[in-house]
């Protein structure tokens, strides 16, 4: 009897279990941008296409939310973008605070790492322009140089702005400028109420993460890596 | 008795004890509730526990409906705890481990495992703790000592008072947990020595701990208390070279035996007192 | 068909036609017939090529015709007996069955005329492959002997090693028309008399045919027959039965076979190599601490590689993802059927490794290596990554020969599990599995008993060796006598 009902129990079993995607079938996403505007929302991916492994590509998407912008991305993607291994996630100047709290909400809705780290940018488009070589191993790289050179760019994974956030605190990210061509780290900066006020450059940057008491060395070097 | 039985016993109090509580321990937002509440809540389940099995072990033997009120408690306690803890650990195998499931699946799949479990001599079910209980422990000693080096201690020194509210919440919610599964163990562990019972609980306890510790650690009582399964997440942000860019994995092993264990024993004490109170109380032939 | 008398009677004539009877169309019975002592008529039968003919030339023949002045009536038999045989073992005998029992395992039957009763002598003489090492067992250290065929040989291999009266080794027969010699073996005063008492109860139970090697007896009396896991030990070396013995385990040696069983059976002693203690004690450690491990990879890897590149991408580093991700582009097989498929593949390359001629060896390593290794995956047929895990898993199997079972079918079971449901089907199964084992028993002694045992004994003789000075008791199979070892 027990034998039977294992018997019908089985297949039924398993036609739950097929949920299983093959590595090959999936994009590896390792860097994300967002910036808004009036038009809307803009979603920008740098993923890694594996018949080309060495040149990261770009794909963007526009929407009203993020969550519209993701969809309308994957109508110009063959496979699934995985956010699994992003490392970091861009935030152009301009984003208001509606859009940030929309973009922590994304990342933690797609499980993405709470560790990645947040940086922000003038503009995100000579990021995500198809020339720029720059993946989000690159730019998590560049994070820990700048944090070992001058001691800031660090404290800033996705859960600990958002603890800040919870706790009404202001903070400061990393600040990217420059063209296609140099993009480089030029300071922090820095947000208050989740909106950007101003940028300042590195070595008053240096300064103001001692001041603030998140230049410790150790936590960094682990969390960059 | 091979004296080996009872100490086997010591692994299965702290198995059971650590249960679920890995994957979701009650956090309030304050680390002062949390942290005393923990504490707290501990020791009332141990206090009480040791002072019912003080008392056990004087009474030979108890009056008829007195084992009755007895059994009838100890079975509606295992079987509370079972649910509770199965309903847990089904909601974290389905939204972590399993991803896109229904829920139905693990609690189903996981029931039948327990109950299988269940269903073997008490020697098998020591065996099974003892041997559990020491991957569940080296796997949690591994991935808090990979979580040092992310651990903020000032998010452990900033001491914010305990409130009343969220203390006592903290408090009952791990003690009224830790007190479901004490009945059931003073039920299959009669014959037990009370030391085994303490080092159940210190081992226990110090498993629950190390869990906090780490979670409040990482993320801080205030970001910690907006998650679902925080210590899941906690470990999921600690990583070792590059061979390990996540530790979670782990965890996937520590709360599949901790609650395999707690479930497996609260079925098999509900079968056994209910067995008792049928055979010896309710249709005993005179 | 004539009724077959059960005893002799007193006539030769009649007696030899008995036997004629019993041994119908046999051509390889042999009746010499002659006459000693003046006049006594008598018949010599046995069974051409299992006697040893200059025995029965020396020790019967030469002093029976040199034989004066006997008796001629019933006591003539008596006489012979006690008196003129050179022989070691004679045995008086008035039971048909018997007898015939006897010349069927190489003895010689004596039929004289006028006596009711008859001789059985001892002249085996039949040919046994000799002492030789076993071939699956092998060692570096230690004896090379090994069992043959022959149970009462190997029964006198147990008795040179075990010089002690304590040793005992009573016979049975198991098997209606085979009849085979059984030996069951034990120490008096260490053996689990529950369990031997057991063990002769299921014997006695045992109603078959024939039984041509050991592992009918096992299956017929294995707790779980059909288990993964093994319920009683088997062996070819009598060193090791020797050591099973002192630790209060009982023996079957059966004839026929140079496989030993060895019972109750402990889940530990799958780890353990028969040179273990014959070579330094930390060497043996970590070889037994590596045959865990590789044990445990061998049925893991697939599944866990399998679980991590199809259910939970976000454990890999990025660098390894991409890795395996580009390994795996091209290939039109799902990994779950990939891993399948390989593990299929060298299952067939294992056991035609057993059966081919070994003149056709290098030939097959080739063509295996070759076809199955490079070329498939240049054709991106399958991924460089899954034959490597496939090929480690198989590798770490072969290091656990005594679980080649379990191995086998845990490696699918696993990988099955780990495609449909990730990691949670592995460690569903994994448990499904340990339960299982923990709850085993080989008669009546629990297979994990180590584990109710305090902590530092667990570790003398399970999970390590520890050295013989430290080595003071014995498992806990038995209780009657624990001391190994005094001081």
């Amino acid at each position: 009897m027990v034998k039977k009902l294992l018997i019908i129990l089985f297949p039924l079993i398993i036609l739950c279990g097929c949920t299983a995607t093959e590595p090959n079938d999936k994009y590896l996403v390792s860097l994300m941008g967002v910036e808004g505007s009036s038009a809307g929302v803009g979603l920008y991916y740098k993923y890694t296409d594996l018949a080309d492994a060495s040149l990261p590509k770009s794909v963007s998407g526009k929407g009203e939310s993020l969550f519209e912008a993701a969809e309308n991305i994957n109508l110009f993607l063959d496979k699934m973008p995985a956010l699994s291994h992003c490392e970091a996630v861009v935030l152009a100047e301009g984003i208001d605070k509606a859009l940030f709290y929309e973009t922590v909400y994304f990342c933690r809705k797609n499980e993405l790492p709470l560790k990645l780290r947040l940086a922000a940018a003038k503009d995100i488009k000579p990021i995500f322009a198809e020339e720029n070589t720059v993946s989000g191993v690159d730019v998590s790289g560049m994070l820990k140089l700048a944090y070992s050179t001058y001691g800031f760019g660090g404290h800033t994974a996705l859960y600990e702005i958002e603890t800040a956030i919870n706790i009404g605190k202001d903070f400061a990210l990393p600040y990217f400028e420059g063209g296609v061509e140099n993009l480089k780290l030029g300071g922090l900066g820095l947000y208050k109420n989740c909106t950007f006020v101003k940028k300042i450059g590195i070595n008053e940057s240096g300064t103001y993460a001692k001041d603030n008491n998140i230049s410790g060395e150790k936590n960094f070097d682990r969390r960059g890596q | 008795m091979i004296a080996g039985d009872s100490k086997s016993f010591i692994y299965l109090i702290a198995a059971v004890l650590i249960g679920e509580s890995v994957i979701s321990h009650p956090l309030t937002g304050n680390i002062g509730n949390d942290l005393l509440g923990t504490f707290c809540g501990l020791i009332f389940a141990a206090a009480v526990t040791f002072i019912l099995k003080w008392r056990t072990d004087k009474i030979k033997s108890p009056r008829l409906y007195v084992q009755a009120v007895g059994l009838t408690a100890v079975a509606i306690f295992s079987l509370l705890s079972f649910i509770i803890c199965i309903m847990r650990f089904s909601e974290y195998a389905a939204r972590v481990m399993l991803d896109i499931t229904s829920v139905v699946l693990p609690l189903l799949s996981f029931g039948a495992l327990a109950v299988f479990a269940a269903t073997k001599a008490t020697k098998t079910l020591l065996k099974l703790s003892a041997v559990l209980f020491f991957l569940s422990a080296a796997s949690l000693i591994l991935t808090f000592a990979f979580s040092v080096p992310f651990i903020e201690t000032k998010y452990l020194l900033i001491y914010k008072a305990p409130e009343a509210e969220g203390f006592l919440y903290s408090f009952f919610r791990v003690g009224g947990t830790a007190l479901l599964v004490s009945l059931p163990l003073l039920f299959i562990g009669k014959e037990v020595k009370l030391s085994r019972f303490v080092w159940g609980f210190i081992l226990g306890g110090g498993g629950i701990a190390l869990c906090l510790i780490n979670t409040l650690g990482i993320f801080g009582a205030e970001f910690a208390a907006t998650l679902n399964f925080p210590y899941s997440y906690a470990v999921s942000t600690a990583s070792v070279g590059k061979i390990f860019s996540r530790m979670d994995v782990f965890l996937y092993c520590v709360c599949f035996f901790t609650c395999l264990i707690k479930c497996s024993v609260c079925v098999s004490t509900a079968q056994k007192a209910l067995k008792k109170l049928g055979s010896e109380i309710l249709f005993r032939k005179n | 068909m004539n009724r077959l008398e059960d005893f002799f009677v007193g006539r030769l004539r009649d007696n030899i036609n008995i036997i004629k009877t019993l041994f119908d169309k046999d051509s390889v019975i042999r009746f010499r017939n002659f006459s000693f002592c003046g006049g006594i008529e008598a018949c010599l039968i046995y069974f051409d090529g299992m006697v040893n003919v200059d025995l029965i030339n020396d020790s019967i023949m030469r002093p029976l015709v040199l034989a004066r002045n006997l008796p001629r009536d019933e006591s003539t038999v008596e006489y012979v007996y006690k008196n003129l045989l050179y022989a070691g073992e004679v045995k008086l005998v008035g039971e048909v069955q018997t007898a015939a029992s006897s010349m069927l395992y190489g003895d010689t039957l004596l039929l004289i005329d006028g006596c009711k009763t008859a001789l059985i002598i001892n002249t085996k003489g039949w040919r046994t492959r000799g002492i030789s090492e076993p071939e699956n067992e092998r060692v570096l250290e230690g004896p090379r002997e090994g069992f043959d065929e022959a149970a009462m040989f190997n029964a006198a291999m147990l008795r040179r090693r075990l010089k002690t009266p304590d040793f005992c080794a009573e016979m049975t027969n198991i098997g209606r028309r085979t009849n085979t010699l059984v030996f069951i073996c034990y120490l008096k005063s260490l053996v689990n008399r529950e369990v031997l008492r057991e063990l002769k109860s299921r014997i006695s139970k045992i109603d078959i045919d024939a039984v041509l090697d050991s592992n009918y007896i096992t299956e017929l009396i294995s707790d779980r027959p059909s288990s993964f896991f093994k319920n009683v030990g088997k062996t070819e070396r009598p060193d090791v039965v020797c050591a099973q013995l002192l630790e209060g385990r009982v023996a079957l040696i059966v004839d026929g076979t140079p496989m030993v069983i060895t019972l109750p059976y402990l889940f530990s002693e799958n780890f353990q190599s028969d040179e273990d203690y014959y070579i330094n004690h930390g060497l043996a450690s970590a070889g037994r601490l590596l045959r865990m491990l590789c044990f445990f990879l061998s049925f893991s890897a697939p599944a866990v590689f399998i679980a991590l590149t199809t259910f939970h991408f976000e454990f890999l580093p990025s660098a390894f993802a991409l890795t395996v991700a580009k390994a795996r582009e091209g290939v039109p097989f799902s990994t779950l059927t990939e891993a399948l498929a390989l593990t299929v593949v060298f299952e067939i390359l294992r056991e035609t490794g057993i059966r081919m001629p070994q003149s056709v060896g290098h030939a097959l390593s080739i063509v295996g290596g070759l076809v199955v290794g490079q070329a498939a995956v240049e054709a991106r047929i399958i991924s460089a990554p899954m034959l490597i895990i496939v090929a480690l898993s198989g590798i770490c199997g072969l290091t656990v020969p005594r679980l080649k079972t379990a191995v086998f079918f845990m490696r699918f079971i696993m990988i099955l599990a780990a495609g449909l449901f990730g990691l949670y089907g592995y460690i569903f199964m994994l448990l499904v599995f340990l339960i299982y084992l923990l709850g085993m028993t080989s008669f009546g002694v629990d297979s994990t008993i180590s584990l109710l045992s305090s902590f530092g004994r667990r570790f003398k003789d399970v999970f390590r060796r520890t050295g013989w000075r430290n080595m003071k008791t014995r498992p806990e199979i038995q209780n009657n006598d624990r001391v190994r070892k005094n001081g």
